[in-house]
């Protein structure tokens, strides 16, 4: 039943005009003919603003509508001791979430559906530098009775505008105790499609990683982080996870947010085949695990490392902090060591 | 000139923050224990964030605010201004024409004033409170005031549009209905110790790092003697000393460390927030001022209208302009409260009766105490 919903809200734009022309009507029906909607509901949502309690009817009808449709693809996402939120976007499972949420790809993370239902779910991909993340349900619907999971499009965050109005769910200060997420209404006040949408749907601690909806109730951004002002509230867009699907889905890691770099301290020659250590920086991880120049770095934390280049993005891969195994060449002698990978504050 | 205005230069407040709840720390929880994750994330924000500052779009906008201009007529007029030392604590709602008012009990001084619609400035007298919903009924000498019009509808569902009304022609605020109506539970309070029983009392044999007690500067082997005046005799005794309290609140140990006694301040925390106290003082920052009493309600409607805390108090209508409720507390960033209209009446009657027996035996009108 849910999955059908889902799959009939996916072709939005034809029911969002049926439901424009109910609420129309509705508006009509109730509070008569002196109270008409001055504007059309669609250009409201697109930016304007309501000027009678007609305009305000409609808003509310289709809001009210909106709600119930969004809220069941919004998960609470519980991984080790972090708590976040996510949202369903296909009838198989992937989830998208915030990279902070998750922290890492294939853990295993607990969500809770809005009926307060727990299924396991696989961290896949993040992204951090834009604070994307990736997940997958691994509980088939079938151990819950059902044909697919409830779910909502992906919509587009390249049109976007200031003064648009949309909706956020999640949950703020922690999973609800009902399973059942929060509900909050906003406008989009500035849009950087690199990194964030600012909006004025306000989140706190808990709600990283929930979805934030146009008025047709497709995910155009994933919140990510707030400001001391009521007003800063940021969301990853959703183009972002369009454009990394691939490495998302696979489960990379890359990026990192600036000051929180992962690094070892070696130096090498790019281009060079193999990677050769001809610098060791003092006081560097590196150099705390006893690497030295000459060395030729032959795998990282199991996976084979061909020249400097692999090496950097094996690094990347990682977090400050996490420990791994290097594997080196020392003339002859193959010498494996355990390097706590650091961070560069740049 | 740059229309985009670094935000940076923009506001007072540069405190950012990821929006993920962890049990442990920030999000290099386990990765990297070693490192505060707040000068991480401050830089992160600083590069990817140049965001324009809002320039009319925001949904409170009073344009936005005057399209409820018809329907908040009638509950703009029972709507109270409460000042407290000149300046406003509190809104409150006519409730009987003859000049009783309800508000929002924990924000008002011994002597208050209200602004009435009319323009009216009356000194007002709180003649009983009902603790549990935090409701307080006021008298103020006038007649023929316009009474609130409660809504006899069902609770507004989740998505419906509610005005917090003021004494303006427009709503002071608006948002929408965030969750199914739900009871707010009281915190529990939390010292942070581990106890074992000793012949001189309740002995400390574990400090919760950063907790209320690690923070006081209780140490591992203290005895504690006396909470406040209340002497102690085992650990089931302190225990039940600090479940009557509340977190927030201060309390005096008289405390027993190495034949000396120590008379030590701890102010209790929050049992909920004991993991990591500083993320929850963290969010809450980010709230801005939030109610003091915000906790503990039987039933609320949450809504995400951005109210200040003497905001509270005064009638929340629906788009039919009738009253769905009382806005009872700021409760977050996220979230304020309203105590909807079908538990306010039963409370209303309570104290009204209260009050009429009061005025019967003759006696003054000092504040009562409604207990649960």
């Amino acid at each position: 039943m849910d999955n059908r919903c889902a799959r009939v809200w996916a072709r939005g734009s034809f029911l969002f005009r049926m439901l424009l022309l109910l609420t129309a009507f509705f508006a009509h029906a109730v509070r008569g003919a002196e109270e008409e909607t001055a504007v059309d509901l669609h250009e409201i949502f697109a930016g304007a603003v309501p000027v009678n309690s007609g305009d305000l009817l409609a808003m509310q009808t289709h809001l009210q509508a909106l709600s119930e449709k969004v809220v069941p693809a919004t998960v609470a996402v519980q991984v080790g001791p972090a708590q976040g939120s996510g949202v369903i976007i296909s009838a198989d499972g992937y989830v998208l979430t915030a990279a902070h949420v998750i922290m890492r790809p294939h853990q295993r993370a607990t969500l809770v559906l809005h009926d307060g239902r727990r299924v396991a779910a696989e961290t896949l991909g993040v992204y951090r530098t834009v604070d994307a993340g990736l997940m997958k349900i691994t509980t088939q619907p079938r151990e819950l009775d059902r044909d697919a999971w409830p779910y909502v499009e992906m919509g587009d965050s390249q049109s976007i505008k200031p003064g648009q109005w949309c909706l956020a769910t999640g949950h703020p200060g922690g999973i609800q105790s009902t399973g059942e997420p929060v509900v909050r209404f906003g406008r989009v006040l500035s849009v950087n499609h690199e990194s964030a949408i600012n909006t004025d749907c306000t989140l706190i601690g808990g709600d990283s990683g929930g979805p934030l909806f146009d008025m047709d109730g497709n995910v155009v951004g994933v919140h990510s982080r707030i400001g001391g002002s009521l007003t800063l509230n940021l969301h990853v867009p959703v183009e972002i996870y369009r454009t990394a699907w691939e490495r998302l889905e696979v489960g990379d890691a890359w990026g990192y947010v600036p000051g929180n770099r992962p690094y070892l301290g070696v130096q090498g020659e790019v281009g060079a085949t193999g990677a050769k250590v001809a610098q060791v920086r003092p006081g560097t991880p590196a150099e705390k695990a006893g690497v030295e120049v000459g060395d030729v770095i032959t795998k990282l934390a199991g996976k084979e490392v061909t020249d400097f280049e692999s090496l950097k993005m094996l690094v990347e891969a990682h977090e400050p902090g996490q420990k791994v195994e290097l594997v080196l060449l020392r003339g002859n002698r193959r010498i494996q060591v355990d390097v706590i990978i650091g961070r560069q504050r740049d | 000139m740059a229309w985009i205005r670094p935000w940076l230069r923009t506001g007072p407040a540069l405190l950012w923050a990821a929006l993920c709840l962890s049990a442990v720390a920030g999000w290099t929880a386990e990765a990297d224990p070693d490192a505060g994750p707040s000068a991480a994330h401050r830089t992160w924000l600083h590069r990817l964030g140049r965001f324009r500052l809002p320039d009319g779009n925001e949904r409170n906008h009073p344009d936005v605010r005057a399209a409820f201009r018809d329907l908040v007529h009638n509950a703009s007029r029972s709507t109270v201004r409460i000042l407290g030392g000149g300046v406003q604590v509190a809104l409150g709602v006519v409730v009987r024409s003859d000049g009783l008012i309800l508000s929002k009990a924990s924000e008002l001084d011994e002597h208050i004033e209200c602004c009435l619609a009319d323009g009216r400035r009356l000194e007002g007298q709180v003649l009983a409170v009902d603790a549990p919903t935090d409701l307080a009924l006021i008298k103020v000498e006038a007649k023929d005031l316009v009474v609130v019009e409660w809504s006899d509808a069902d609770l507004p569902t989740v998505g419906s549009l509610l005005a917090t009304t003021g004494l303006d022609n427009a709503p002071a605020a608006i948002g929408v209905v965030s969750s199914p109506v739900h009871a707010v539970p009281q915190p529990r309070p939390v010292l942070g110790v581990g106890l074992e029983n000793s012949a001189k009392g309740p002995r400390i044999d574990r400090i919760v790092p950063r907790s209320p007690a690690a923070k006081a500067g209780l140490q591992v082997g203290d005895v504690v003697l006396r909470i406040e005046e209340q002497s102690l005799s085992d650990r089931e005794g302190l225990i039940a000393a600090i479940e009557t309290r509340e977190p927030g609140q201060q309390i005096e140990l008289s405390v027993l460390r190495e034949q000396r006694t120590l008379s030590i301040t701890a102010v209790l925390g929050d049992l909920s927030h004991i993991g990591n106290p500083e993320q929850a003082e963290l969010m809450d920052s980010l709230g801005g001022p939030l109610s003091k009493r915000r906790f503990g309600f039987p039933a609320v409607v949450q809504h995400d209208t951005v109210l200040r805390p003497r905001d509270c108090g005064g009638p929340i209508v629906g788009l039919d302009g009738k009253t769905v409720g009382i806005n009872i507390a700021r409760a977050s960033r996220v979230a304020s409260y309203a105590l909807p209209a079908s538990s306010v009446r039963p409370v209303l009657e309570k104290l009204m009766q209260q009050e009429t027996q009061v005025a019967h035996e003759g006696q003054d009108l000092a504040p009562v105490s409604i207990k649960p």
